[in-house]
């Protein structure tokens, strides 16, 4: 499966005029499920897709209504501004905690304490 | 001979104190009741019966040295399968971890651990969380115990099952839309979601981290406070966990309801529900008059959107949480094959319908052209009702909502209709979207099968929603039906 071909032309697509026109149309199709199989290195079976391919219109359907609430009194920034961020701490933490032996034993490979992949080349 | 029926964390406690039992012939009944009794539920996907007895032994060690023994000694609980305990096969339901042994014990379990609980058992859930009524774990049906041709709700069904059908004591599961709160509706117990951040998430599997609680469920108010003190508080591996410290004592605070405002929602038409729930909803709200609360109509306009957002909001972070499965780590069974391949088909044949219909809509919501349409919009609105709850919270000290619309369905009755089955989460899943806390309690109208009355309270004010819980529960007194 190529992924930059299916991207390219899952882009080209009017994207704004479909999600103005997405009353009438169905967002998901064959192609967008290649897409998104392909996005989410999910293998999709032949038997599954037409069953995806509707229970997907189906939620986004549902979902869509989001679109017409007035959400312009809405500043995102100011909200995520209020969070509190203390990532740093955590992650010094979890790099001690993560190196432990029985964490390794799981992988499919291992060298060291390294996990060990197919080759990508 | 013991009832395991009339057991509560208290008695157990006063029951090991007075040497009426021991510790391990309690924890051994459980585990012959469990032998019997699971073949027809199916509430446990795997138990821990040599490390629970070992852990029975100690505590009476330690009863017989006359040592102090902390609040929860020898009280037998159950996990639902998706919290790591240390050297436990955890599946979180799904074949794709059928192999893996957690390295680690999640948060909550170091901290009940600290408090001398004893872990019967792994149960079993909807795969990664993603379900309502526990069909979509990769493994076995639970059923309901108050009706076996039903399901128990999920997607923490395992948990509400085995303590409905005594099991367990008490169980912990996952809310990340009503996971906790509406399978305990639907067997007749309390379940309890704590504010975002009341309790760790470290060791739990993530399906959508900033909605993700770990909750306790329960046969009474008392359990659930007891089970909360245990595992609120911060720690330093949940950059998202708070200071927050909860005192189980603190549902005796007040003995009535007086000065307490309680907040009916304005947009949901009581005479739309279910004619019994309408009417034992309508009850509630007299009983809690009755115990002196004032009653107060309040506005929440966009509440009914909170599933929507939920919907495009979740998806899009399983998608993310759930790459980490990718075929190499967590014990995978695929041995070989370009890297490619080992993803492609370890996740398409190892994830299971629900699962990847999630990722693939959360993907897609991601996707460039669709981010700002979906994705951003749904955050948008999601602050929307936080700022209408916030606003509503300056009014009223707590808010009511039924549970689910309806009580336990049967099986295979949504399991093809996605859209049907979200929709049994529209009232638990604005406490997720907005954050704050939320316990559901049994709200028998006939006896056949209970709904869940629900109270909502703003952030962090868990000790006065309980203890109106509690008052609530000591005035119904629903506990009969068990």
């Amino acid at each position: 499966m190529n992924f930059s071909i299916l991207a390219a032309n899952f882009n080209s697509a009017n994207i704004r005029g479909r999600i103005k026109a997405m009353g009438e149309n169905n967002l998901i199709n064959k192609e967008t499920i290649n897409y998104l199989s392909a996005l989410s290195r999910i293998k999709i079976k032949e038997s599954e897709r037409e069953k995806l391919e509707k229970d997907l219109n189906v939620v986004l359907d549902y979902v869509k209504q989001l679109q017409a609430i007035d959400t312009s009194g809405i500043d995102l920034d100011e909200e995520l501004l209020k969070m509190k961020i203390e990532k740093k701490e955590e992650f010094e933490e979890e790099k001690l905690f993560f190196e432990r032996e029985d964490l390794l034993e799981e992988f499919y490979h291992r060298r060291d304490k390294w996990l060990e992949i197919p080759p990508i080349f | 001979m013991i009832t395991l029926h009339e057991l509560t964390i208290k008695k157990i406690h006063s029951l090991l104190l007075n040497k009426e039992i021991s510790t391990f012939d309690l924890v051994k009944e459980f585990f012959d009741y469990i032998e019997k009794k699971d073949k027809e539920i199916n509430a446990y996907r795997s138990l821990l019966k040599e490390e629970a007895l070992g852990q029975a032994n100690e505590i009476d060690r330690k009863i017989a040295a006359g040592e102090n023994i902390p609040s929860l000694a020898g009280v037998p609980l159950a996990i639902k399968d998706n919290i790591l305990i240390k050297n436990s096969i955890t599946t979180a339901g799904s074949q794709i971890l059928k192999n893996y042994k957690a390295a680690y014990d999640a948060t909550v379990i170091t901290r009940l651990r600290k408090k001398g609980a004893i872990f019967l058992g792994k149960t079993n859930l909807d795969e990664f969380a993603m379900g309502s009524s526990t069909e979509n774990s990769a493994f076995e049906k639970t059923k309901n115990p108050l009706d076996l041709n039903r399901v128990p709700g999920g997607s923490s069904g395992g948990s509400a099952a085995a303590v409905a059908s005594h099991q367990a004591v008490a169980a912990l599961g996952s809310d990340t839309g009503g996971s906790v709160r509406q399978p305990a509706s639907f067997c007749g117990l309390v379940g309890l979601k704590p504010t975002y951040g009341a309790v760790s998430r470290f060791g739990l599997i993530a399906m959508a981290s900033s909605l993700d609680q770990i909750g306790p469920i329960a046969k009474n108010v008392e359990d659930t406070a007891l089970l909360l003190e245990a595992i609120v508080g911060k720690d330093k591996y949940d950059s998202t966990s708070e200071h927050f410290q909860f005192q189980a004592q603190s549902i005796y605070n007040k003995k009535d309801l007086k000065n307490v405002k309680i907040g009916i929602v304005k947009e949901i038409d009581i005479h739309s529900l279910e004619k019994d729930l309408a009417e034992g909803f309508r009850k509630s709200i007299e009983l809690l008059k009755q115990l002196g609360a004032e009653i107060e109509e309040i506005s929440l306009p966009h509440i009914s959107l909170g599933l929507a957002c939920y919907y495009v909001l979740m998806p899009a972070e399983a998608s993310s949480n759930l790459a980490r499965f990718d075929g190499l780590r967590f014990s995978p069974s695929i041995t070989s094959g370009s890297l490619e391949d080992i993803y492609l088909k370890t996740r398409g044949g190892d994830f299971g319908q629900e699962v990847k219909r999630r990722i693939m809509l959360g993907t897609f919501v991601l996707s460039s052209g669709y981010y700002d349409a979906f994705y951003l919009k749904a955050r948008l609105v999601q602050v929307l009702i936080k700022k209408e709850f916030e606003k509503a919270f300056k009014k009223v000290n707590l808010i009511v909502l039924p549970t689910t619309p309806s009580p336990a369905f049967k099986f295979n009755e949504k399991i093809n209709d996605p859209l049907a089955m979200y929709l049994s989460d529209i009232f638990t899943v604005p406490a997720n979207i907005a954050g704050i806390p939320a316990v559901s309690l049994p709200l028998w109208t006939n006896d056949k099968l209970p709904y869940g009355f629900q109270l909502i309270a703003d952030y962090f004010q868990e000790a006065l929603m309980l203890n109106a819980a509690y008052l609530f529960e000591q005035a119904s007194n629903y506990g009969k039906h068990l």
